[in-house]
C-alpha cells in the first residue's frame, strides 16, 4: 500500500499514532514505518507537537479562574433537591411484581439450569452494578482469564499482531448474556480481552468481559497502555510471560500502578511521552 | 444456552432489583459530585472558549452535571461519560451563545463572540508560557473555531469517534482537522 514513493499522509500517520486506524491499515502503516525513516521522523514530529499542545492545554487550565467552593456547594444542594419521579415509580413497581419475581425465581429453580442459576445468583450476591463497573475490573468468576500455550518467540516476532482482533457479534452477545446485559449493550460497552492476544490470551468467553467507558478512569485505553508495556517487557526477556498473564488476569489495575509507578492513570501528556509510544519507530514486534 | 423466555425472566428480575441496589440517592449524588470535582475545570474551559461570560459558563457546567444526575438516575448507559459530559456542555454552550446573540442585535455574532471572549477571565493569574507555547497559542487562536474545538477535545483525551459525535462531523473530518492543525503548529515551531 505504501512504499518509498508513496508515503502515508499526515492524517494517516496521526490516526495510526492515536490508535484510531483499523487493524489492516495499522499493519500497512507499521510495515511502511519499519522501512521509512522520513515517515518515522514525521510521526514523531506530529506526536511531539501534539504533546506540546496537550501540555499547553493543561497549563492553561491552571490560569483559569476557578469557580470556587460555592459552585460545588450549589451543585450538591441542587442534587439533594432534585426531583426523582422515575425512582419513585420504580419503588412502587418494585413491590408490585415482587410476587411475580418470586414466582419467576421458583420457575428458574424448577427449570434447574445450573448455568442460569450461577448467573442469577452472581447478580444478586455481587456488589451493585455501579461499583463493579466503576472498579474497572471484570467479574472474577465469569472472567478468570484464559491464555493458550504460545511461545514468546511467536508473540514477539509477529509484527502484524494486533492487541484486539475484532470479535464476532455472536461472541459479543454471548458475553453480554453472561453478564446479564441486554443485547443492545453493543453500543454501550466494549467487549475486551482480559489477557490480550498479544500476550497469549484467547477469545474464550472466560477471557472476555464488557467494559463500560469513563465511569472510571481505569478504562480500556489505560489497559491498552499496560498491555503494550507488558508485551515490551516480555519480549525483552525482563518479565516471564506467565507472570504477565497472571498480572492481567488477577488485577490489571494493580499491575498498571506497579509498572508505571503511579496511583492514577497517567495523564495524556505523560502517556504521550511514556516509552511505549516510541514503539512506532522501533523495530518489528518488540517494544522499546 | 438459555432460551429466550428464560432471558426475559432474568431481565425482568434484574429490573426489579437493580434500582434498589444500583441507584441509591447518596450513591448517585456522591458519584456526580466526584465527577464534578474531576471535570468541572475542563468543562468550564471548554465552555468559556465559546466566548461566554463567566457566570454563564458556571451555570452551564452546573446544568451539565445536573443532567448527568438525571441521566444516571434513569438508568441510562454509563458508557463514555466523559464524552457525554462534553457533548451536553457543548450543546448548552451553543444554545446559550445563540440566545445571547438574539438579545444583542448583531446577525452572525457567533464567530465574533468566540474570538473575543469575556476579558474578565483573562485578568487572572498569568502562567508564564515559553516562547514555543506562545507560538502554539498564536496558531491555535488563528484556527477556525471547529478546528479549535477538535484539538481541545483531543487534548482532553477523547477518541475520534466521540469528538465526531460532539461536533456533529464525520470521523474523517476529525482526523483531517487534527492533522492540519498539528501540521500548522509544527511549521510555526520550527518543524517541517
Amino acid at each position: 500500500m505504501w512504499s518509498s514513493r508513496a508515503h502515508p499522509p499526515d492524517e494517516q500517520l496521526l490516526s495510526y499514532a492515536d490508535r484510531e486506524l483499523s487493524p489492516r491499515r495499522s499493519a500497512a502503516i507499521r510495515e511502511h514505518l519499519g522501512e521509512c525513516k522520513s515517515c518515522q521522523a514525521r510521526i514523531a514530529q506530529l506526536q511531539g507537537v501534539l504533546g506540546d499542545f496537550v501540555s499547553l492545554h493543561e497549563e492553561s487550565l491552571q490560569s483559569l479562574p476557578k469557580f470556587g467552593p460555592g459552585s460545588r456547594l450549589a451543585l450538591k444542594t441542587r442534587l439533594a433537591n432534585a426531583e426523582r419521579p422515575a425512582s419513585y415509580q420504580r419503588l412502587q413497581a418494585f413491590t408490585m411484581p415482587r410476587q411475580f419475581a418470586a414466582a419467576c425465581v421458583a420457575l428458574l429453580i424448577v427449570a434447574g439450569s445450573l448455568w442460569t442459576m450461577r448467573n442469577v445468583s452472581q447478580r444478586l450476591q455481587s456488589p451493585s452494578v455501579a461499583s463493579r463497573e466503576a472498579s474497572g475490573l471484570p467479574e472474577k468468576l465469569l472472567t478468570p482469564g484464559v491464555a493458550s500455550a504460545v511461545s514468546v518467540e511467536n508473540l514477539c516476532s509477529n509484527s502484524n499482531a494486533e492487541n484486539d482482533p475484532p470479535l464476532s457479534s455472536a461472541l459479543e452477545q454471548a458475553v453480554f448474556k453472561e453478564y446479564g446485559l441486554p443485547a443492545s449493550s453493543k453500543d454501550h460497552y466494549r467487549v475486551d480481552y482480559l489477557i490480550s492476544p498479544s500476550l497469549g490470551g484467547t477469545d474464550d468467553i472466560q477471557n472476555l468481559w464488557p467494559e463500560p467507558y469513563a465511569l472510571t478512569s481505569w478504562d480500556s485505553r489505560v489497559k491498552d497502555e499496560l498491555e503494550d508495556r507488558l508485551h515490551a517487557l516480555v519480549c525483552e526477556g525482563k518479565l516471564p510471560l506467565e507472570t504477565a498473564q497472571k498480572e492481567l488476569a488477577a488485577d490489571w489495575i494493580a499491575a498498571y500502578k506497579k509498572h508505571f509507578n503511579t496511583d492514577t492513570p497517567l495523564s495524556n501528556a505523560a502517556r504521550l511521552f511514556s516509552p511505549v509510544r516510541l514503539e512506532v519507530v522501533g523495530t518489528k514486534g518488540a517494544g522499546v | 444456552m438459555s432460551n429466550p423466555s428464560q432471558d426475559a425472566i432474568i431481565e425482568l428480575h434484574l429490573e426489579a432489583t437493580a434500582p434498589a441496589k444500583a441507584h441509591s440517592q447518596p450513591e448517585l449524588e456522591s458519584l456526580v459530585v466526584h465527577l464534578f470535582d474531576q471535570l468541572q475545570d475542563r468543562l468550564a474551559s471548554y465552555v468559556l472558549a465559546f466566548g461566554l461570560p463567566l457566570h454563564d459558563a458556571e451555570d452551564i457546567v452546573q446544568e451539565t452535571f445536573l443532567s448527568l444526575f438525571h441521566h444516571l438516575d434513569r438508568g441510562r448507559p454509563r458508557w463514555n461519560l466523559q464524552g457525554w459530559l462534553f457533548r451536553v456542555a457543548h450543546n448548552l454552550a451553543l444554545k446559550r451563545r445563540r440566545a445571547i446573540r438574539t438579545i444583542a442585535t448583531d446577525v452572525d455574532h457567533d464567530e465574533i463572540v468566540a474570538k473575543h471572549p469575556d476579558p474578565a477571565y483573562n485578568a487572572e493569574q498569568h502562567v508564564a508560557f515559553t516562547q514555543t507555547q506562545e507560538r502554539l497559542r498564536a496558531v491555535f487562536e488563528a484556527l477556525p473555531e471547529l478546528d479549535q474545538r477538535c484539538l481541545t477535545l483531543r487534548a482532553e483525551g477523547l477518541k475520534y469517534r466521540e469528538i465526531a459525535r460532539i461536533l456533529g462531523i464525520s470521523l474523517g473530518a476529525v482526523s483531517l482537522s487534527l492533522s492540519r492543525s498539528l501540521a500548522k503548529m509544527s511549521r510555526a515551531t520550527g518543524g517541517e
